[in-house]
């Protein structure tokens, strides 16, 4: 692959003759903007996908259905701090260290844009230390519009005619498909949403579908999504109501890292937020919050007997004052955390109460200088937590931008460790020896990020930004996964080793580049690396790829039709806690996964004046060897069409 | 021919054909969608490989409509081959390709056009249910294929289509065939419903 990779660079360049450059995008938390064009020119057909097309972040997935993420490494795989949001109200669907972007009631067409933060983030009653990625919806403005979508893959490498033959091969290659529809409407002092997605996704690698088909008694394994929810908007006079409510229900083979395997499962969430504004006058409010999450897993029929049946509920509640003068804007809240946690059937669990004073602000010293700082204090369970984060820019006429972000976080000891709970509350089977951890308080986390962005040129965007993460106190598990060759599945022996110190960083690089109206070019490229810490802490981050280049060719012949070109490299990694896997299994099961290179193709085209979008997307197309997890899938060439109807009504 | 120089072969079509576009090179219409050309195709599968050691190809029938597109040409079709098991009890098929495509046309003299385009769709097979069970009787796959030929106008809006067609089927064991075909097309004008849709 790398030979073709001269071939390919140039390409990309005789292709972006005429290029305009693209305006710089910051969110309103100040994180970057990827716009429901971009998501949609790149062909993703599933919410959980989004997590692919994020340059800063790193994932991984077994299933390609799932994905563990490492935001611009404030995490490794082990850990998912990172936060995901609908119009900037939290759900909480991190389950047992796993985040599922699928499990959120939103449908992709409904998306505005995404937010992506991949520094530490405070306010509005969230802290999002592991990174925050919001998906703000569209909103209907004296209208209503109706959408349906439905879109299906599959993957290569049937037996086809040679079923029939000696050279016949397993027929596990379809992917499944995705439905959808929503309403929204907006009225003078009323607006709400209904939404309702159903996702089926089959595992289209022969070791997954052995593996999860046996300990699920032998049948076609798949994952099947249910997602529902609807929100509420009234407003009056500058006080603005808003009240979500949502469920997703995913029968999943959930990975579980005690295990070392997928377990069946069905996971339900159950969510409400209710957003209240009130505006005294101009430059003044104040809001009012309260939230409940309900996330748990429901047992499922599987040949080990085990009895998963987990569940957590957080009740959040909370008040925000803002007030904003001339140069001033500044806000501040008190925030109630209660989580409840344990099992259903034994009623064991346990209950945490978090109190979080935060404020946060900004002053502007002149037009182009601005500082900025969030101050957060946690209290609970005979513990303290502090949160800051400071916050420099410059920004100047021209449109080059510089911020200095900060953080130094001392966490409080119970609101991450939800394994350590778990394990101390009747999960025997996990066999944890916690007691290295009990009485760490040295846990302190700091973050430096440093961005600068502009024009190069007349047509030409950069983007250079560098990272530093120190961790100090953390908890890292020491997995030692082996082989069953009885199910050809795995087990594992699992410890806790505490991390006195250790630290990473790195660099990203984007340029965007656009001569005229119908071609754009994106690069981007990022290097990163463990920069100290002992040998077990860096054996971790070797999970996560050292070297990634992106690159995205975009000819749009008008508004109707649109081709776009992606290109991906992800340098090679080591996953160490596999290596027993690898001896024991040869070839089989690598401990080391090799870089690859991949290139999607998408085609998307509009038709009855907008009201009909298709698309029709190759995955993959030069059908490399592409793998994200030891045990997980290998991914070949891939494809996936779309139809999707929308219309106002 | 190889899978390498099937890919290069495509790749370079594709980069060509993006090219030619970008820079004006290529008819643009003004009206896309504003005219169609239905065509009917005689079609042979001629090459030989290890598939063809297992089923013997019979005559086959392609049909395709075509458009202006907002750069080059849209198509859609379909093609209809059978394969006859050459040692029984292993089954005959017939196999669907369903196919859009978007190429280049190019007029070569007064009555003469060439066309190249690349098209991608659903390989569908269909078994010989005498000896397959129910749920491996249809099986189908990704299939690219790159289109050329060329139009040798009789009147205005008919014209006689000589055709090569080269198509490969992403099974595990890749499918290579390679047609050669024989038809007649008609021009017809779109009707305004039809490009209200469309456009």
């Amino acid at each position: 692959m790398m030979r073709r990779l001269p071939s390919i660079i140039f390409l990309f360049f005789i292709m972006a003759v005429g290029l305009k450059a693209r305006d710089y995008q910051i969110g309103p938390a100040g994180g970057r903007i990827i716009s429901s064009q971009e998501i949609r020119e790149a062909g993703i057909t599933r919410l959980g996908d989004l997590i692919q097309i994020i340059e800063e972040w790193d994932s991984a997935s077994l299933d390609g259905y799932n994905w563990i993420v490492s935001p611009s490494g404030l995490d490794h795989f082990q850990h998912q701090r990172w936060q995901a949001a609908v119009d900037g109200r939290v759900f909480d669907i991190n389950l047992m260290g796993i985040n599922s972007l699928a499990r959120l009631p939103v449908n992709l067409n409904q998306v505005d844009y995404i937010e992506i933060i991949s520094e530490p983030y405070l306010g509005e009653g969230l802290w999002a230390e592991g990174g925050l990625l919001n998906i703000v919806t569209r909103k209907a403005d004296s209208c209503s519009r109706l959408s349906m979508s439905l879109s299906a893959g599959n993957e290569t490498g049937d037996p086809g005619p040679y079923r029939y033959t000696e050279l016949a091969s397993p027929n596990v290659d379809r992917i499944g498909w995705t439905g959808g529809a929503d309403y929204t409407f907006g009225l003078k002092n009323i607006g709400g949403r209904l939404v309702v997605r159903e996702e089926v996704n089959y595992p289209t690698d022969q070791n997954l579908y052995f593996r999860n088909g046996r300990i699920a008694g032998n049948y076609y394994p798949r994952q099947d999504l249910i997602a529902l929810g609807g929100s509420l908007d009234l407003g009056r006079g500058g006080d603005a109501t808003r009240i979500m409510v949502g469920h997703s229900r995913l029968d999943d083979f959930f990975f579980l890292p005690e295990y070392g395997r997928e377990v069946p499962t069905r996971l339900n969430l159950y969510y409400l937020d209710i957003h209240h504004v009130r505006k005294f006058r101009e430059g003044l409010s104040l809001g009012l919050f309260l939230a409940y999450n309900d996330n748990g897993t429901l047992k499922a029929s599987n040949t080990l007997d085990l009895d998963f049946k987990w569940r957590t509920r957080r009740w959040r509640g909370g008040l925000e004052i803002q007030g904003s003068g001339e140069k001033l804007k500044g806000k501040a809240g008190l925030v109630f955390t209660k989580d409840n946690w344990g099992d259903r059937g034994d009623g064991n669990g346990g209950e945490l109460i978090i109190a979080d004073l935060y404020t946060d602000w900004k002053y502007r010293f002149s037009e182009a200088f601005s500082q900025g700082f969030s101050f957060g204090l946690s209290m609970g369970d005979s513990d303290n937590g502090l949160k800051f984060i400071g916050r420099t820019s410059w920004q100047n006429r021209a449109g080059y931008f510089m911020r200095l972000v900060g953080s130094y976080v001392t966490p409080l000891w119970a609101e991450e460790n939800r394994l350590w709970y778990w394990s101390r509350n009747g999960f025997d089977f996990l066999n944890m020896d916690d007691s290295p951890f009990l009485h760490n308080d040295k846990r302190r986390r700091n973050t430096i990020d440093l961005t600068a962005a502009g024009p190069l040129a007349n047509n030409l965007e950069f983007e250079i930004a560098g990272f530093y993460r120190n961790f100090r106190g953390e908890f890292y598990q020491d997995r030692v996964y082996y082989f069953i060759a009885d199910d050809s599945s795995f087990g594992a022996d699992i410890s806790f080793q505490t991390i006195d110190k250790g630290s990473f960083g790195g660099i990203r690089l984007r340029l965007d580049w656009r001569l005229n109206s119908k071609l754009g070019l994106g690069l981007s490229g990022k290097r990163q690396e463990v920069l100290g810490g002992d040998s077990f802490y860096k054996a971790t981050w070797r999970n996560i790829p050292e070297t990634e280049l992106k690159g995205r060719l975009c000819w749009r012949t008008n508004d109707n039709f649109v081709l776009n070109l992606s290109a991906t490299y992800l340098g090679d990694r080591y996953w160490r806690e596999y290596l027993r896997v690898e001896e024991a299994t040869g070839d089989r099961f690598h401990a080391g996964l090799n870089e690859f290179w991949n290139i999607d193709l998408t085609a998307q085209i509009y038709f009855w004046s907008k009201k009909i979008r298709t698309v029709l997307a190759f995955k993959n197309i030069l059908n490399s060897d592409i793998q994200y997890h030891p045990i997980g899938a290998e991914f070949d060439l891939s494809y996936f069409a779309l139809l999707e109807f929308s219309t106002t009504l | 021919m190889s899978a390498r120089i099937m890919t290069t072969i495509i790749g370079a079509f594709f980069w060509v054909g993006l090219f030619l576009c970008e820079t004006g090179q290529t008819k643009e219409p003004d009206c896309p969608f504003d005219s169609l050309r239905v065509a009917v195709n005689y079609t042979n599968n001629f090459n030989r490989n290890i598939h063809h050691d297992f089923w013997k190809p019979e005559a086959g029938l392609e049909t395709g409509l075509a458009t202006d597109f907002y750069s080059g040409i849209l198509e859609i079709g379909g093609t209809w081959v059978k394969y006859s098991a050459r040692q029984k009890p292993r089954p005959d098929y017939q196999s669907l390709y369903l196919f859009v495509g978007w190429g280049l046309e190019k007029k070569v003299m007064t009555k003469l056009r060439g066309n190249l385009s690349l098209r991608v769709g659903d390989h569908l097979m269909i078994f010989d249910d005498d000896f397959v069970e129910p749920e491996g009787r249809v099986e189908s796959e990704l299939a690219v294929e790159l289109a050329g030929g060329v139009s040798l106008y009789l009147s205005r809006q008919t014209a006689l289509e000589i055709s090569g067609r080269y198509r490969r089927v992403y099974t595990r064991h890749r499918l290579e065939l390679a047609f050669f075909g024989l038809g007649i097309s008609r021009s017809l004008a779109a009707p305004g419903w039809l490009k209200g849709i469309l456009r």
